[in-house]
């Protein structure tokens, strides 16, 4: 079942190497890979590994690293690759953009990168992207990057495509003075689901944000408000990781014991709009952060369509209506329902404006944007219980109505900026 | 007196043959069939309320009384409309009193389009495209539970019920009739009025299911006189959304195959007609001719008229003013609203509502079309392509009209013309005589998932013919066809080819990893790429690290009712709001 192992060393004609020392490319999402390129004394041959849950392909494997090598005449170059079913075009083709890229690097600035980022799509960019999208222009350091090679333990053995990141971004940006630490899930990477690396590193990123706290509440006694930390979680997630079950459940508690330990000290933010949404035990960790902003693509809760169509049956909920999905899950309800604190569009950029304009605001206003942790927010949510018992709602819209939204079937329709105005939350 | 006698004797007898022979005559009857559809519609006569109006409760017994055993009988199962709640009722008959029909239809996509055959109602099939019931029909015809006649085209299908396969009985659909019997079917008009035309002028009897009977029907599309029974169905007519792509799907490879098929083919050629396939290779064309197709000026000079469904991923390049016209096989669920808004671009009725007509745009799409692009399943080392599997008869639909050489076409343009100069096997036909030809196009990349090769030595279709008993394999585009062939790695322009051996050649060198494409020689290839007959992206001078999802103009769903200002109205499992 292990995972399947191949190493080259391919000599080209006039070798030379890259013009960078380190450069990562890729997801390992189905189908698709990850690469890194180093630069290596090799007597001037270049050596790629791969590690692939694919057998029977190695000659294949050899066909197209070597072409790819001899073609750009690389040599004292180390190709690193980890595969999730990549057909082979697909693989050359994800080494020439990753060579692409690192030749731009000369002619592009960090701040066109950065810019690009902030023009994306927030829920069709990569966890990577978003990490680095959602601080500052040039600020992001990953920390436990691939770089690091640190990925899950557990998948080899079950013969699962590994990731150098495990599905998960960490690391430390600034927003104004303000040192943001941000995790981010890659749903291409197994749903997003937590594993044991993928937890840790969660945790290590809230215990180096309050360990931040605590120096710059030494350092900076007079003036810490300015400097306070943050956490930001961009989930994409849906919940534990079922091949390291225990590992991420034991993750699962150990980020709600962080954000417990973050109360009072520095506020965490949940960011929700990719495309796999926030479900599982995670909808429980979203819950527990003190600001949640959604666009309308995003989608939290706790057990995902299908499952409640298989338990329910179809009558119950209908998993193949993904009008109805959205409107059960989705940022507009969600917003409705106070759920999410606010509700943005669709760019980068968009989300990133929200955290710090929320983060200019004082850190007791911050605290009160939580929608759980109080004997009131206790009581209004038992009140909530006893009217969905009430309205016995067929459909997310009858809610809608009832808060008051006369016009409840447009709702959907409407843009983010349309539907802000025209909306009546609870 | 003799001679009298003789005459006597001889007179009366020939007398009694004349009138023998006379009597012959008069019982020679020319209209057994008129005959026969009176004492068919005296049978059902006590199920007639008012006007032809059957109530739904009575169809088993119409169904009963219009029906006799050995019948050919068309039951409207179209690409996209069903009439589900007859072909329920066609199993609900009994087997004792009607049974052995012969079933002709254009597809075959409901269960109880089979279960009419494991009840002993059907026995023989004529059809075109079966496919959500492939599997189930390749198996009936292994257990003898149906005998097959033959799997057609749309436009053969259609040509045979005016031929041998006309049917006695047609249960069709649609979605209004009034009392007299006039139908509307507008959006969905699809293959209603070639089957009705040929039965009903052949003395046969239509029965229409409609979603509501009504006092004045909306535009009359199948006029009352060719229509015997009416029954407003318990619930409306089935329509599978096939032709709706989420944008949100389409993979990064597909953008670069469309940039390639954009810039070494539509542009090369000056496509101005074509018909696009249903996959996401096309649905990325569509998307990226407001981008891309901008970029490289392309505008006016491509992409004005089309024979195709109103597909939602032509609505960006509609709004963008690329398109001049379209016509309709069927319609797509949630378009009817935008359709009825661009009466400029769709045929459409004084209701505003689209008239489609597979017959009509399949005859366009054979003749009137400079282009037909798709993708496909499998394709051998000659370039034959096929979409069957071993264990699946799916049939072919309409892509073999449109994606063949209309061998009668004699009307000339700049991209028939440019195909046919080039084509390397003309003279070789017919001397030096200019002739254009179409160009048929097939995308692919060169593995599916879980890396299975699309480039074969031998196609699958050749064990399903075995597995089925089909006569030959059944193949969708024969490579004498196929002009290009793009993939991931470059275009093959087989059109140029010499002889088969070039041909053969020119496919390994876009095979890829397969095991065809493992056997290219480079040196044949780079010989290709100098003649012009293989070219790569660098070839065309596309930017492979450009080729991805940004370069589409619309990435998901809600940005094309964006683009079509909120009158696309998309069904509920593409609502991702």
């Amino acid at each position: 079942m292990a995972l399947n192992e191949l190493k080259f060393v391919i000599k080209a004609d006039n070798p030379k190497t890259i013009n960078t020392e380190y450069y990562h490319f890729g997801v390992v999402g189905s189908g698709d890979m990850e690469v890194i390129m180093e630069k290596k004394e090799l007597d001037g041959n270049a050596e790629v590994k791969i590690v692939t849950p694919v057998r029977g392909f190695d000659k294949i494997w050899e066909l197209v690293v070597t072409k790819f090598v001899k073609e750009n005449q690389l040599g004292d170059v180390f190709i690193d690759i980890n595969d999730n079913n990549a057909t082979p075009v697909i693989v050359h083709m994800r080494l020439r953009q990753a060579l692409s890229e690192i030749n731009k690097l000369a002619t592009v600035s960090q701040k066109d990168i950065w810019d690009n980022m902030q023009e994306k799509d927030f829920v069709e960019a990569t966890a990577r992207e978003r990490a680095i999208g959602l601080v500052d222009e040039g600020t992001f350091t990953e920390l436990a990057g691939p770089k690091d090679r640190i990925s899950s333990p557990h998948l080899p053995v079950l013969g699962e495509a590994i990731g150098y990141d495990d599905g998960c971004v960490t690391g430390v940006g600034l927003i104004g003075k303000k040192p943001v630490f941000v995790i981010s899930q890659e749903g291409r990477f197994i749903g997003g689901a937590v594993g044991e690396v993928h937890g840790a590193k969660m945790v290590g990123a809230f215990k180096l944000a309050l360990k931040a706290y605590e120096d710059i509440m030494n350092e900076y006694p007079d003036s810490y408000e300015e400097r306070r930390p943050a956490v930001v979680i961009s989930f994409e997630t849906g919940g534990v990781r079922l091949h390291e079950s225990n590992a991420g459940l034991l993750a699962h508690a150990e980020v709600m014991d962080q954000i417990q330990d973050c109360r009072g000290k520095i506020p965490v933010f949940g960011v929700i709009g990719s495309k796999v949404g926030c479900f599982g035990g995670m909808g429980f960790v979203a819950a527990a952060t003190d600001v949640i902003i959604m666009n309308e693509q995003g989608r939290l809760g706790l057990t995902g369509p299908e499952v409640i169509e298989q338990e329910m049956g179809k009558d119950e909920f209908d998993a193949s209506d993904k009008g109805l999905i959205y409107r059960t899950t989705g940022g507009k309800h969600k917003y409705i329902m106070k759920d999410c604190n606010f509700l943005v569009e669709d760019k980068v950029e968009d989300f990133r404006e929200k955290v710090q304009e929320v983060l200019k605001q004082p850190f007791e206003e911050i605290e009160k944007y939580r929608r759980i942790g109080s004997l009131k927010l206790i009581e209004e949510q038992a009140e909530l219980v006893e009217l969905a018992v009430d309205v016995n709602p067929g459909d997310a819209r009858d809610m809608w109505k009832h808060i008051g939204n006369e016009t409840a079937d447009e709702l959907p329709e409407l843009t983010v900026e349309e539907f802000l105005k025209a909306v009546k939350i609870r | 007196m003799k001679f009298l006698r003789l005459i006597s004797i001889s007179k009366p007898t020939i007398e009694k043959e004349g009138a023998k022979q006379m009597a012959h005559d008069k019982e020679k009857v020319w209209n057994k069939l008129e005959i026969d559809f009176k004492e068919r519609k005296k049978n059902a006569e006590h199920l007639v309320k008012e006007g032809k109006i059957v109530e739904s409760k009575d169809t088993v017994a119409l169904l009963e009384a219009v029906i006799k055993t050995g019948d050919k009988v068309n039951l409207e199962g179209n690409n996209q409309k069903q009439a589900d709640f007859l072909a329920e009722c066609l199993c609900k008959v009994n087997p004792e009193k009607v049974n052995d029909l012969h079933m002709v239809q254009s597809v075959l996509s409901l269960d109880s389009h089979l279960d009419v055959f494991e009840k002993g109602i059907a026995k023989k099939l004529d059809y075109s495209f079966s496919g959500p019931q492939a599997g189930r029909l390749a198996d009936f015809i292994k257990e003898g539970k149906l005998e097959l006649g033959a799997i057609h085209t749309y436009l053969e299908l259609f040509g045979r019920y005016y031929m041998d396969l006309t049917p006695r009985v047609a249960l069709i659909a649609g979605f209004e009739a009034d009392k007299d019997g006039n139908i509307f079917t507008g959006f969905n008009t699809e293959d209603t009025p070639v089957i009705v035309e040929a039965t009903k002028f052949k003395q046969g009897v239509i029965v229409a299911q409609v979603d509501k009977i009504v006092d004045k029907v909306q535009r009359v599309d199948i006029p009352a006189d060719w229509v015997d029974y009416v029954i407003e169905s318990p619930k409306p007519f089935y329509i599978e959304p096939l032709f709706t792509r989420d944008p949100a799907l389409i993979t990064d490879t597909q953008v670069l195959m469309a940039m390639m098929a954009i810039k070494g083919i539509y542009a090369e050629y000056g496509v101005q007609s074509m018909n696009h396939g249903i996959g996401f290779f096309t649905a990325a064309i569509e998307l990226l001719l407001p981008t891309y197709g901008e970029e490289l000026g392309l505008k006016g000079k491509i992409c004005s008229y089309f024979s195709l469904n109103p597909h939602p991923t032509m609505i960006p390049a509609i709004e963008s003013g690329w398109v001049k016209s379209i016509h309709c096989f069927g319609g797509e669920l949630g378009m009817e609203e935008y359709v009825k808004e661009r009466s400029d671009i769709f045929f459409v009725g004084e209701d505003g509502s689209l008239r489609s007509n597979r017959a009509f745009s399949q005859v366009a799409g054979h003749y009137a079309v400079d282009m037909f692009i798709g993708g496909t399943l499998q394709i051998d080392k000659y370039g034959n392509s096929s979409t069957a599997t071993a264990n699946r008869v799916a049939g072919f639909g309409g892509a073999p009209n449109m994606g063949c050489d209309a061998k009668g076409r004699r009307h000339s343009s700049e991209s028939w013309l440019n195909c046919g100069q080039e084509c390397g096997m003309q003279e070789k036909a017919i001397g030096d005589l200019p002739r254009g030809k179409k160009l048929v196009v097939q995308m692919q990349e060169t593995f599916k998932e879980k890396m299975d090769p699309t480039f074969v030595d031998k196609l699958d279709a050749w064990k399903l013919a075995e597995n089925a008993n089909l006569p030959i394999p059944p193949v969708m585009i024969y490579s004498d066809d196929v002009t290009h062939i793009v993939t991931e790695l470059g275009i093959a322009y087989v059109d140029k080819c010499s002889d088969l051996n070039e041909k053969m050649a020119a496919i390994r060198a876009v095979a890829g990893y397969t095991e065809i494409g493992l056997m290219a020689d480079e040196k044949e290839t780079e010989a290709l790429r100098q003649k012009g007959i293989v070219k790569t992206p660098e070839d065309l001078g596309i930017d492979v690290t450009k080729a991805n999802r940004s370069m589409l103009a619309a990435k998901n769903i809600k940005e094309l009712v964006k683009w079509s200002d909120g009158l696309y109205n998309p069904p509920a499992r593409f609502r991702n709001w």
